[in-house]
């Protein structure tokens, strides 16, 4: 299952990808610079409800898409 | 010309393990983007840079790495903390050892009416310094912010238990650890709230390095607004950290050095570039107290960092200060941005001759330093 969500913060994002390389998640990640700045776009393969955990534990403010 | 011999790493260390320069210099030529601000290689490279250096000072310091906060220094740190901390009517208590750096700041906001502040006299024995800080607390008290290790004196303040003190009372601590990051174990986990350290003394970084370090759980006013390069499409600064604490672009090569300097104190061992730097001032101190007229400013009951302050009973410490220049040494010697603690040390006039050796010195540099005294003052 493809699982898609925003980051908006580079810090938050440099985390979401170290912690996704670390489980071996199988992802792809681009950066898009817009009017509300730089905008993360995460697509993960997994899942839903466990990468959900897995990013609240580390307390990753993300947007789902 | 002969190489200065450097004894002023209180101040800043010099010089920098290698890897610190390399570390700069890769960050420069390589990532000279702009973290954060576009969707470009170099950008990238530069946010990658930032974000192991968060990292690093997070493991290091007992946090998660959007909890730190680069700053430009200690001093800038400490201004976010207090600043961002302290309301109309708050009291906060400091040390009689304080810095400017948290001096200054304090006594402006009291000067505009906004606080109140007391400073705690420290003492020899902790038990007799944490009794004066007790003692100082009223109801109107919002914080505590000192000092972990005194720039004049090299006293380690009995700050885990001040840590406690404060949570006992409910309040916020607010710690400089500017001379005590990189040389004594110091982490989150010791209970202060807000941790402010300067990246280029004992984390071995360049100059313009500085952090904020927090749980996260400390909510704090910025004191400025800017670029994050995040929710740029709102006028109101992102409220989450790092970004609601870091207005404007990092400096990313002197982060790459923090970076690499940090990296170099964990290898080294902060227990050996104690006990290393210690023995250097032990060997000063016992050089020294065989000079007559010389007064070190050591008291057998309290513990300290390795710093040690001196005066001659004839001449003043400046005058020490530019004679050892003269002979090749570098110290600092006056008042040390530290009026506090020299009117506590009875040393206002003229201040003292502060010896501040590194991992970078050799016994022998010390052995020349005691023989430059004894040249000086007799």
């Amino acid at each position: 299952m493809q699982i898609r969500f925003l980051v908006r913060s580079e810090t938050y994002t440099e985390k979401t990808r170290r912690l996704l390389e670390r489980y071996r998640y199988h992802f792809s990640m681009q950066k898009t610079a817009s009017r509300e700045g730089c905008v993360y776009h995460f697509t993960v393969a997994g899942d839903a409800d466990q990468l959900a955990a897995l990013l609240n534990a580390a307390r990753i403010p993300y947007q789902p898409v | 010309m002969h190489t200065p011999i450097y004894f002023d790493n209180a101040a800043t260390t010099f010089p920098k393990p290698q890897t610190v320069y390399d570390a700069a210099a890769l960050a420069m030529r390589n990532a000279g983007g702009n973290p954060g601000r576009g969707g470009h290689p170099l950008a990238r490279r530069a946010g990658e840079i930032v974000y192991h250096a968060r990292e690093t000072a997070a493991a290091m310091f007992g946090t998660e790495p959007e909890n730190v906060v680069f700053t430009g220094n200690c001093t800038h740190a400490l201004n976010l903390a207090i600043h961002g901390t302290l309301r109309q009517g708050d009291h906060v208590i400091i040390s009689a050892l304080e810095h400017n750096s948290v001096a200054r700041p304090v006594a402006a906001l009291a000067e505009r009416g906004i606080i109140t502040y007391s400073a705690a006299p420290v003492f020899p024995d902790s038990a007799e310094t944490l009794d004066a800080f007790a003692s100082l607390i009223r109801p109107q008290t919002r914080a505590v912010i000192c000092t972990l290790v005194s720039n004049v004196t090299g006293q380690i303040l009995p700050f885990r238990e001040i840590a406690a003190l404060c949570r006992s009372h409910g309040l916020r601590f607010i710690a400089d650890g500017a001379q005590a990051c990189g040389v004594i174990p110091v982490t989150l986990a010791d209970g202060m709230d807000l941790l402010c350290t300067a990246g280029h003394k004992g984390l071995f970084g360049l100059m313009g390095t500085g952090m904020l370090l927090s749980r996260g759980t400390v909510p704090l006013t910025p004191l400025m607004q800017g670029g994050t390069g995040s929710l740029s499409n709102s006028l109101r600064q992102p409220d989450f950290l790092p970004d609601a604490l870091e207005a404007g672009t990092v400096n990313v090569p002197g982060i790459a050095s923090l970076d690499a300097g940090m990296q170099f104190v964990q290898r080294f061992g902060i227990s050996h570039i104690f006990a290393h730097e210690s023995a250097l001032c032990e060997q000063v101190i016992s050089g020294l107290r065989k000079i007559p007229g010389i007064t070190v400013f050591r008291h057998a009951d309290a513990d300290y960092a390795p710093v040690v302050s001196f005066v001659h009973e004839r001449i003043p410490a400046p005058e020490i200060g530019e004679q050892l220049a003269a002979r090749g040494f570098c110290v600092r010697a006056g008042i040390h941005c530290s009026p506090l603690a020299h009117s506590s040390l009875g040393t206002e006039t003229y201040g003292t001759v502060r010896f501040a050796p590194s991992v970078m010195n050799r016994p022998q540099e010390a052995e020349h330093f005691v023989r430059a005294v004894r040249q000086i003052v007799q």
